[in-house]
Formats: C-alpha cells, sequence, structure tokens
C-alpha cells in the first residue's frame, strides 16, 4: 500500500516551517500565502482520469462475459490506480552512416545455346556516405508496481494518448481507490533507459510518474469468486480469473489410475504368493502415489482456476461459450 | 507516514518586478507573469528573466483562444556552396538564408514530432506575426528549458537543410541567438485544439496539462 511521505521545507519568504508531501512540486506557505516550488530533480505523479464510471465499468464486463457464454454476479467494482513510471524526452543528434545505392552492371558473355553473345545484367550495391540528424521523440512507459493481474494485455502508450491527466494528490484519491506505490524511482529507469545511446543526446527529459485507473469486478459463479479487470480509460477488459474447464481431465486421471492399480497388484502377489517381478516396496510406493492422485483430482470440481489464461485459452473459452 | 528529515529547495514563485504570484503546474520550469508580462525561467535554483512576447491572434476571431509558450530564438543560417555548385547546395542555401526566427513548443505534449510539433511548422513558414512585448495575455508555462530548446532549434534548422542537401559534404554555420518566451495563440475546440493560421488540429489530450490550465483560466476569469 502507498505510504504518504513528507518533506520538511520552509518558506524563503516568511521562514514558516512547513510540510509538503513526495511528489508535490508546488505548494503554498501556509503562513504567507507565497507559492513554493521545489526546485530539485525529482518526478511529478500525476493521475490518468478514469473516462469509465463504475456503473460503465460493469456494463462493460457483463457484455464481455455475455459473448463468453460465462454466466455470474457481478460484485461492487473496486478503483484501483496502478503506478506507471514515464521517461519522455527528445533524442537530438547528427550521425555519419553509409547507405547502399543500387547500381546495375551489364557484360557481354558469350552464350554457347544460341552461338553468339548475351548482355548479362548484374546488380551491385555501393556504399555512399550520408550524414543523418536526428530529432526524435523518446518515451517508455513501464509499470512501478506489481500489480495484483497480469498488465501484459495493458496497451499504456495507447492509454497514455487517450487519457487527460491531472495533478495526483494521495490522500484525495485514497478516499475513493486503492493505490498501488511505487518500487522503483523514474531516476533508475532513466538511467537504465538512456545509459549508452551513442552519439545521440536526450534534451527535454521529462520523468513522471502516471497513475493508470482500472477497475476490478468481482464475478461470484458457481466455481466461486473470481474476478474481471476493466480498464477505466478505453473500457476494455485486461485481465480475467475465471474458472475454466480442465481438458480431458478423466482420460489422465484414468490413465494414471492404470500404473497404480498394476503396482498394488504386484506388491499384493509378493506379500501372498511371493512371486513379485519388480521389487514389492517400489510397486507398493508407485501404486499408492498413482492412486492418491487419481483419488484426490476425482473429488476435486472439475474446475480449474487459471489466473491468466495464454492467447489460445481465448479461443476455448469462446468455444465452450457457444 | 514516513517524515522526510532532508529539506529540498525551495523557490519562492514570485515575479522579481511586480512581485504578483507565478502561475505554475507541476512541470513548468519557466513562467509568464500574469500581472507585467514578463517571462522568468528557474536557472540553477533562481529566477532568471527572459525576454517575453505574445502573438495577437487573427482578427475576427473564431473561437476562444488559448496562448501556448514556445521558446523562441532569433536564428542566422548560412550554407557556403563554395565554387563546385550543384543543384542541392543551392537549395540547402536558399533553405537556410530563409530561416530568421526558430521556434520550439514549450508546452507538455505527448510525442510531439509524433502527433504534431507546431514549432518547426511555424519555423518552416515563418509567418509575419505581430508579436507585443509587456502585458497581455496570460499564458501556461515552459515545460523545457531554454537550453534544451535551443539546442533542439538547432537540430530542426540543421534537418530542415538536410532535406534539400545532404549536410555532411556542405560548409555551413548556423547561429541561435538568446530565447524568448513567447505566447501564441491557439483555438480551444473542447476536444481538439487548432492552430489559427495552419487549421492543423491537436487533440486535446495529447496536452499534459490542459486539464490544470483549463481549470486555472476558468478560476481566474471567475
Amino acid at each position: 500500500m502507498n505510504e504518504l511521505k513528507l518533506h520538511a521545507l520552509t518558506c524563503p519568504q516568511c521562514g514558516a516551517p512547513g510540510l509538503v508531501r513526495e511528489g508535490t512540486r508546488i505548494t503554498d506557505c501556509e503562513r504567507c500565502g507565497a507559492r513554493l516550488m521545489l526546485t530539485e530533480t525529482f518526478s511529478p505523479k500525476y493521475e490518468a482520469e478514469s473516462n469509465l464510471g463504475a456503473a460503465q465499468a460493469v456494463m462493460a464486463a457483463r457484455t464481455w462475459l455475455t459473448k463468453r457464454g460465462r454466466p455470474g454476479m457481478l460484485g461492487r467494482p473496486e478503483l484501483v490506480l496502478i503506478p506507471y513510471h514515464e521517461v519522455s524526452g527528445r533524442r537530438i543528434g547528427v550521425f555519419d552512416r553509409k547507405l547502399p545505392v543500387r547500381r546495375e552492371v551489364h557484360r557481354t558473355v558469350y552464350s554457347p545455346q544460341s552461338g553468339g553473345t548475351e548482355v548479362e545484367t548484374k546488380v551491385v550495391y555501393d556504399e555512399k556516405e550520408d550524414t543523418k540528424v536526428m530529432v526524435a521523440d523518446v518515451q517508455h512507459l513501464a509499470p512501478a508496481a506489481r500489480a495484483p493481474w497480469e498488465l501484459s494485455m495493458f496497451d499504456a502508450p495507447s492509454a497514455r494518448q487517450m487519457a487527460r491527466l491531472r495533478t495526483f494528490d494521495l490522500v484525495e484519491t485514497q478516499r475513493r481507490a486503492t493505490v498501488y506505490a511505487e518500487e522503483q524511482s523514474t531516476s533508475a529507469m532513466a538511467e537504465q533507459r538512456f545509459a549508452d545511446k551513442g552519439a545521440a543526446e536526450m534534451v527535454a527529459v521529462s520523468r513522471r510518474t502516471l497513475f493508470f485507473p482500472f477497475w476490478s469486478i468481482p464475478l461470484q459463479t458457481e466455481a466461486g469468486s473470481y474476478e474481471v479487470v476493466v480498464e477505466a480509460i478505453s473500457g476494455n477488459v485486461i485481465a480475467w480469473r475465471l474458472p475454466e474447464m480442465f481438458q480431458a481431465s478423466s482420460l489422465n486421471w484414468a490413465l494414471l489410475a492404470i500404473p497404480g492399480a498394476l503396482g498394488l497388484g504386484q506388491a499384493l502377489r509378493a506379500l501372498f504368493f511371493d512371486t513379485s517381478m519388480i521389487d514389492p516396496v517400489i510397486a507398493f510406493a508407485i501404486g499408492a502415489v498413482a492412486c492418491a492422485a487419481a483419488l484426490y483430482r476425482s473429488n476435486k470440481p472439475d474446475w480449474f482456476i487459471r489466473s491468466w489464461p495464454e492467447p489460445d485459452t481465448i479461443a476455448r473459452l469462446e468455444r465452450h461459450g457457444s | 507516514m514516513a517524515h522526510n528529515a532532508r529539506q529540498p529547495k525551495v523557490l519562492a514563485l514570485r515575479c522579481q518586478a511586480c512581485r504578483s504570484a507565478l502561475p505554475a503546474a507541476s512541470n513548468d520550469l519557466a513562467f509568464r507573469c500574469p500581472q507585467c508580462g514578463r517571462a522568468w525561467e528557474i536557472e540553477a535554483g533562481a529566477l532568471r528573466e527572459r525576454p517575453s512576447l505574445y502573438v495577437v491572434p487573427p482578427k475576427p476571431a473564431k473561437h476562444q483562444p488559448l496562448y501556448l509558450p514556445y521558446w523562441s530564438f532569433s536564428v542566422s543560417a548560412k550554407v557556403d556552396v563554395g565554387v563546385v555548385q550543384n543543384e542541392g547546395a543551392l537549395k540547402a542555401r536558399d533553405r537556410a538564408a530563409k530561416f530568421k526566427r526558430g521556434y520550439v513548443s514549450a508546452y507538455s505534449i505527448f510525442r510531439p514530432t509524433y502527433v504534431g510539433e507546431w514549432g518547426i511548422t511555424y519555423m518552416r513558414l515563418q509567418p509575419e506575426w505581430e508579436a507585443v512585448h509587456g502585458h497581455g495575455p496570460e499564458s501556461p508555462g515552459a515545460t523545457i528549458s531554454s537550453r534544451d530548446a535551443k539546442e533542439i532549434v538547432r537540430h530542426y534548422i540543421l534537418s530542415e537543410i538536410d532535406r534539400a542537401a545532404d549536410i555532411g559534404g556542405l560548409e555551413y554555420t548556423i547561429e541561435v541567438n538568446d530565447p524568448e518566451l513567447w505566447a501564441i495563440p491557439c483555438y480551444d475546440l473542447g476536444e481538439l485544439i487548432r492552430c489559427p493560421w495552419t487549421r492543423a488540429e491537436l487533440p486535446a489530450t495529447v496536452l499534459d496539462d490542459l486539464s490544470e490550465i483549463r481549470r486555472n483560466t476558468e478560476q481566474r476569469r471567475a
């Protein structure tokens, strides 16, 4: 959970002491009212405004579930804010490079078939010196906290482009949402990203932390409690935990029961007739393990919880749904 | 709740000339005083004055103008074509001679060269604007430093010359003079931001601090 960190400061105008929350760059002096700015390098925090209300999120989840034929009761959605570090800037530089230039070389050759000559054409690539001026945008977005779900289906750059940003206020935000804390600083990320980029120079570098909103909606089904996560900017379902059929379970466990029965049979045969082909202790151990596993699995409900289905599972889910 | 004992460096955001409070968003590095129109940039932990101008919007204004900050530089670019003159070099010389002023958008924008950097457009167009000193419209602060903007504008000019002829084979000189903070108007259409001169449009969401700028503008109007 996010921790509220405070920095002490002194107003340069009236000398009054004050406190400022981490991530806040601009504050007002409580005594003289002067607007104060923290000039040290730091990363400001922004919250991406949610385009989706709770009811709209539930509707999006319901539509998504209906398409897949998964019945269930959707519970009260919870807004979750996950931090992402953004490091952006412009890469500028002048580079020398070699460009390939295509050239055709014609040659007259003797042709034994026709008895005459033919013109043979060969393509040759020469290298040409060129100077390139680079002015390019650089932007990196990476999750700054371990989310409770896999975020690989969340398209952060697109969400970033669509999102309206506002200054992040931890106290206000925590009243209406669960806020995850950042685990890595933006400076560390910037150093990793821009460590060795040759002759290019990074200018106008901006580091910030963006909190993206997600609706986590509990789902009650016959098989238990599950969850659907809706991204609150575009309304896409980006993660889910759903009950899923375990493929060919009966056959797998029946096959496992066969060596179990054979193993126990060998052990009993050794015990009563003293005619075993293998060591009766090993046979008993194999048989006991296989039978126990088969019995254990047969007593479980025929559902298998996959916290993150593979891409091919989506098609399988759709097949089951239809 | 954790308390950090180390005190951060703090700067009082007041206009050094008229003592009025400077409006600032969280990412800003330079500001335009709403009272006297002077521009101030944070440099080495202190406020340094920069020349400040604003551009008069075209008349009649069809929509409510929203002023955005740009770093503007008086520039001089020369390409020496030498004795052996080829078509590309002559084109590069003419193109370089065209640039009198360079612009870099100083507001916080998401991937500027991808969504549309109006600074480079204005530099190509070299518009004849009526730029006025002193008290004028309010404008949000600049989020990039004038030093970075100077480097960017130099590379803008280089890339423009390079489009005419490979700069590797050219003798050229580029002079970028001191920065000026300009407030250039655009139209705020709600979902879009439109340039009054080129009619180019940007989605409003790519301007990071737009919601904060709008909120501040409404507060001031109220």
